[in-house]
């Protein structure tokens, strides 16, 4: 049952939504003219409001958790403190909301994620212009943003599945933004219809765990509630073949959505013909909010069927995740190594991350359960510098291929002589792609593959580090193409604010949670 | 009875599906598919869902289909090209493997249930349009209010879609 106090709770939610109908609707006040200077002014106005406003979203957000701030008991009783106060009671604990939707430490973490991703993604669109409709493009990031913190939140299959849809209709739709460039209008279309076959699987999967479960309550009469997570991982717990058949689907369903081999075809399609900050936001924040899900997926609805990383006869879920794991790593990495395209190759070298993931998530197969916390605090860790390093990579590939032209190999040549401090953002982010110390890239690799050992999927994180070495050589060559080909022009680049603060964040973040990882550590843990 | 019923429905479920795909006429297949949506409506009934089947048949047969019609006879695309597939092995091995999934799935389906249905009147409840649309605003409010959501932004995606091709 919804109550009325729980409306703090879903503030930031609320807050969203309220944002992008405010983008939305401001739009419309906007001096509409056919003049390059009044286009160009809306689409700065709904911009700077979509920026704004996602950064005060996160600023609450930020406040509600308590993770920066707790107001102590003992604080004095004013007008400020009653505000915090207010906040902070829907912040982390209590039981889920309707039973639908959990306000735990994990939904706050990947929320703050997700909004700081949006904000970023937000920063990264504050020079790019969308053909038609400005508004529109921002309130549709929002909206995603929206779903996106929903999906972290889900803890029922109606409003998981749901929550999938509301982040990925607006993804399609802006990934097919540019309707006069033919690569954006099919990756518009492939994405749509890989989605949606994909979300085809994935209700498959969640009717029949629903099945087992009603199968598994027996003459019982109240089965209202039988979608919940863990009320289906509780009567199913003894079925055998239907449940484990629902686990296949839902497992191959999410798959599409985070695009992990051999579930992956669309992926470098739809990365390379988005408008690049579009690419970055589906390839970090979608992402994460798609492996929280998982997680919660997995660990609440098929908490019997775990089995072992290991491939021997136990089985489970696990050892599914852990061969798709191996053949990410594998397939995502040498396939990344002939692309010529550098987004195409930043795409591949996400799928082959999406497989560094999943190491985390095979850590709920060990025994002590300070393993399994280990493997989500790396998991989340991984995310976090992940989606940082990937938002600052595809921000500066966004504005190299707005300014050049294209953004193929070539287009990188010379780019130390055209503009030193971009090429310099840019190559941090691509060292702690590849995982050079001291930057966040190596410490997240190093912890997520200690708790894949852990887990007893040694075999796995040998092909894994092997494979890490692999990668080196291709973002080496983007380094080679950036300091040491010779530039066929020389007219210099510049690098306008908004890119430029969107790359400073993810390289400070990325510099500073590398050489300081208990700063974010200490709070990760609390999960 | 209720078996041959079912057995009976079942396969105008499948045949209709199946001739949708095949059929290279694009009103031929959204006629199957209008006989694909009859028969699951059936379904529904034979479930106890009787709800559920209005549903199927107004919105589903009725509101959609009809629009799908609109839209093709319109368009004048009732004839679909026959173009070449360039990956010609993907076909059938596609099929196979479909088969080798649907083989596995019926097998294990028909074993997973263990227990008889629940009780036909707790169906009988469960199925009712007044505690599905209490269901909605109690317990299910939060999915509910996403589903608004997601409507209003396929309104925002049919505009930008629409957009004529001028430049910024």
């Amino acid at each position: 049952m919804f109550q009325l106090t729980d409306i703090p709770r879903l503030l930031p939610e609320i807050l969203l939504l309220v944002l992008a109908l405010l983008v939305l609707g401001s739009d419309i006040l906007e001096r509409w003219g056919r003049t390059p200077a009044a286009q160009l002014e809306r689409v700065k106005s709904s911009a700077s409001l979509t920026a704004i406003g996602l950064g005060m979203v996160l600023f609450v957000a930020l406040l509600q958790s308590g993770y920066i701030y707790r107001l102590p008991e003992t604080a004095p009783v004013n007008f400020f403190t009653n505000i915090i106060r207010n906040l902070q009671s829907g912040g982390p604990g209590g039981e889920p909301i309707a039973g639908a939707f959990a306000t735990d430490h994990l939904t706050m973490i990947a929320r703050l994620l997700i909004i700081g991703a949006a904000l970023v993604t937000s920063l990264l669109c504050l020079d790019v212009r969308p053909s038609a409709h400005p508004g529109e493009f921002y309130a549709l990031i929002i909206f995603s943003t929206l779903g996106m913190c929903l999906m972290v939140g889900a803890n029922e299959f109606l409003l998981a599945y749901l929550a999938i849809e509301l982040t990925s209709i607006p993804l399609y739709l802006l990934a097919g933004y540019f309707r006069n460039d033919p690569r954006s209008a099919e990756a518009g279309l492939k994405y749509f219809l890989f989605g949606a076959i994909s979300s085809a699987i994935l209700l498959y999967g969640m009717s029949l765990a629903f099945g087992a479960a009603l199968n598994g309550v027996g003459s019982a009469t109240n089965f209202n509630d039988l979608t919940r997570f863990d009320r289906i991982g509780t009567f199913t717990a003894s079925s055998g073949g239907l449940i484990t058949l629902a686990m296949l689907f839902i497992v191959a369903g999410m798959g599409y959505k985070l695009a992990v081999v051999p579930f992956h075809s669309w992926s470098p399609d739809v990365y390379e013909g988005a408008p690049t900050p579009i690419t970055a936001f589906i390839s970090t924040a979608s992402k994460a909010a798609g492996f929280i899900l998982l997680f919660r997926l997995l660990t609440k609805t098929f908490p019997a069927m775990t089995g072992s990383p290991t491939l021997d006869t136990a089985g489970g879920w696990t050892a599914v995740l852990a061969v798709l794991a191996l053949l990410t790593v594998v397939i995502g990495n040498l396939a990344a190594l002939p692309q010529t395209n550098v987004k195409r190759l930043l795409a591949y070298s996400s799928i082959a991350h999406a497989g560094f993931v999943v190491l985390g998530l095979l850590a709920w197969a060990a025994a002590q359960p300070f393993d399994r916390e280990q493997g989500l605090t790396a998991l989340l860790y991984y995310l976090f510098i992940y989606s940082l390093t990937n938002l600052g990579a595809f921000g500066a590939l966004a504005l190299i291929g707005q300014q050049t032209g294209g953004d193929d190999l070539t287009h990188l040549r010379g780019l130390s002589r055209r503009n030193l401090p971009l090429a310099l953002l840019f190559t941090v982010c691509i060292l702690s792609l590849a995982g050079i110390p001291p930057l966040g890239g190596f410490f997240a690799k190093f912890y997520i593959f200690m708790v894949g050992w852990q887990s007893g999927a040694t075999w796995l994180v040998v092909i894994a580090v092997v494979m890490t070495i692999v990668s080196l050589y291709y973002y080496l060559r983007l380094l080679k193409a950036m300091f040491i080909e010779p530039a066929t022009d020389l007219t210099p680049v510049s690098l306008p604010r908004g890119i430029g603060a969107a790359l400073a964040i993810a390289v400070v973040g990325v510099l500073v949670l590398g050489i300081f990882p208990n700063l974010i550590l200490s709070v990760l843990e609390r999960v | 009875m209720e078996l041959i019923l079912f057995l009976i429905t079942a396969l105008i479920a499948i045949v209709g599906a199946v001739a949708m795909l095949v059929s290279r006429n694009a009103v031929h297949s959204a006629l199957f598919l209008l006989l694909n949506f009859a028969a699951i409506a059936v379904l529904f009934l034979l479930l106890q869902a009787p709800f559920l089947f209005t549903i199927q048949l107004t919105v589903y047969a009725g509101a959609i289909m009809v629009l799908f019609l609109f839209v093709v006879m319109l368009l004048g695309a009732e004839k679909v090209e026959d173009t070449p597939d360039r990956i010609a092995w993907q076909q059938p091995l596609a099929l196979l493997l479909g088969l080798a999934l649907l083989v596995v799935s019926v097998v294990v389906g028909l074993g997973g249930a263990t227990n008889p249905p629940p009780e036909s009147e707790a169906l009988i409840q469960f199925s009712d349009p007044r505690t599905l649309g209490a269901l909605l605003f109690t317990d299910y409010l939060l999915p509910f209010e996403v589903t608004g959501f997601i409507l209003l932004i396929a309104v925002i995606g049919v505009v930008v879609l629409n957009q004529r091709g001028r430049k910024i």
